[in-house]
């Protein structure tokens, strides 16, 4: 009698399925997958989320369990620039020794990626989360959707937020269950990474003593015209003079501003709302404290009174909406918008990493909701 | 020698067993993802 093909013997499969184990652990337990990589340390714009995404993967799933409380940081470009590990963590060890900043902040994230990255929480353990947003992080536009590439990265679980349809689902289904396949698109850059690794630029260093240096770190070449424009608005501190130094260095930035400030208002309907408040449930569902700072605005938009840098009112009514969601859930907010003076910003979001201080309040105010 | 009409011998069936759990992480790494084109504005 003849027996079955050596394909269709169950024991093949069997065995075929116990080497996928193997493989799938060999890859996404270990240095393979999440090691140091040259790719990570892209400065090119089209690649820099993806690059920041997988870090944020790699310390949820690799950074060790030790004694320490770990404080979850999520977030944008605001908190991944405001308050970068190698700043926050010696201003945590001065005030409460213990404390572990883990900041997961990724540029571009909107509301819809923190509520992907949630996901994965669990994993890193941490006992507290502290979730900050911009007012117009609830908003949503072209250049700062609500959802993007992170939330696509890092989707897993047996249930979506959003519409989605069967093959969105299925795809989110396999993520949950199967590391390597969730982890696909991370793995096939860190593998081509190993294989041939593209130039690196290294990582951004960890103090700037001087805003030329900042400018020259961000701006390269043209370093010293943005110090240039930036000197000539410190002496001049009109919001004309500030857009002159923007526009120098940052034209795109100010396309995105202005998409903003014609862009839709946020109410209880909106979908950042909606989104908000599926992020602060899974916030108080958690087996931590949670935290909501509401990121430091520049004071200098208030000068704007043409509005065409800011849409009037949405600052305050975000504000007010994310005050009255957390309080349902029970989570605490701090109102950091008006924290720090205008020269404290690299433009009207972004606090100029280390120059601006911003690292020494908010681990007061992480101390404080660690309750240590 | 064992006839050929019992299927691959043990080892054999773990080669092919190897070799198809390859294959498999191959497609997976290979499969194609979403495009996404998004160009960071925000500097």
């Amino acid at each position: 009698m003849r027996t079955s093909a050596p394909a269709a013997r169950p024991i093949t499969w069997a065995l075929a399925a116990l080497f996928l184990v193997f493989i799938d652990l060999g890859i996404t337990r270990s240095r393979l997958l999440w090691g140091p990589t040259a790719f990570e340390n892209t400065r090119n714009m089209t690649q820099i989320v993806f690059a920041q995404t997988y870090q944020a993967a790699r310390k949820l799933y690799t950074t060790h369990r030790g004694p320490e409380r770990r404080i979850a940081v999520l977030g944008n470009s605001r908190i991944l620039l405001g308050a970068r590990e190698p700043l926050l963590q010696p201003e945590l060890d001065h005030l409460a020794p213990g404390l572990r900043a883990v900041n997961l902040g990724i540029f571009g994230a909107g509301i819809g990626d923190q509520e992907a990255v949630l996901r994965h929480l669990p994993r890193l353990a941490p006992s507290l989360v502290i979730l900050t947003l911009g007012a117009s992080d609830l908003q949503g536009t072209p250049a700062s959707p609500l959802s993007g590439q992170p939330a696509e990265m890092l989707r897993i679980g047996w249930a979506g937020v959003d519409p989605e349809g069967a093959a969105e689902r299925v795809d989110r289904w396999v993520r949950t269950l199967w590391a390597l396949y969730g982890f696909r698109e991370f793995a096939r850059a860190a593998l081509v990474d190993r294989v041939a690794p593209p130039p690196d630029p290294g990582p951004p260093p960890d103090h700037f003593p001087s805003t030329r240096a900042l400018f020259d770190h961000i701006h390269g070449g043209s370093g010293a015209a943005v110090e240039a424009a930036y000197r000539a608005w410190r002496r001049e501190p009109t919001l004309e003079a500030f857009i002159a130094y923007l526009e120098i260095g940052s034209p795109s930035y100010l396309d995105l501003v202005r998409q903003r400030a014609s862009g839709p208002s946020v109410d209880e309907d909106s979908r950042g709302v909606r989104l908000l408040d599926a992020v602060l449930a899974r916030l108080a569902a958690g087996p931590w404290r949670s935290l909501v700072v509401i990121m430091p605005e520049n004071p200098l938009i208030e000068l704007d009174t043409g509005n065409r840098y800011h849409r009037p009112g949405l600052s305050d009514d975000a504000a007010a909406i994310v005050r009255g969601l957390a309080a349902r859930r029970g989570i605490p907010v701090v109102d950091a918008r008006r924290w720090m003076p205008a020269e404290a910003f690299v433009d009207f979001d972004h606090l100029m990493t280390d120059l601006s201080g911003f690292q020494r309040p908010l681990a007061a105010e992480i101390v404080r909701a660690s309750g240590v | 020698m064992r006839p050929a009409s019992d299927g691959p011998a043990p080892f054999g069936v773990v080669v092919r067993a190897l070799l198809y759990a390859l294959a498999i992480t191959a497609l997976v790494l290979c499969a194609p993802t979403a495009e996404h084109v998004f160009i960071y504005q925000g500097f």
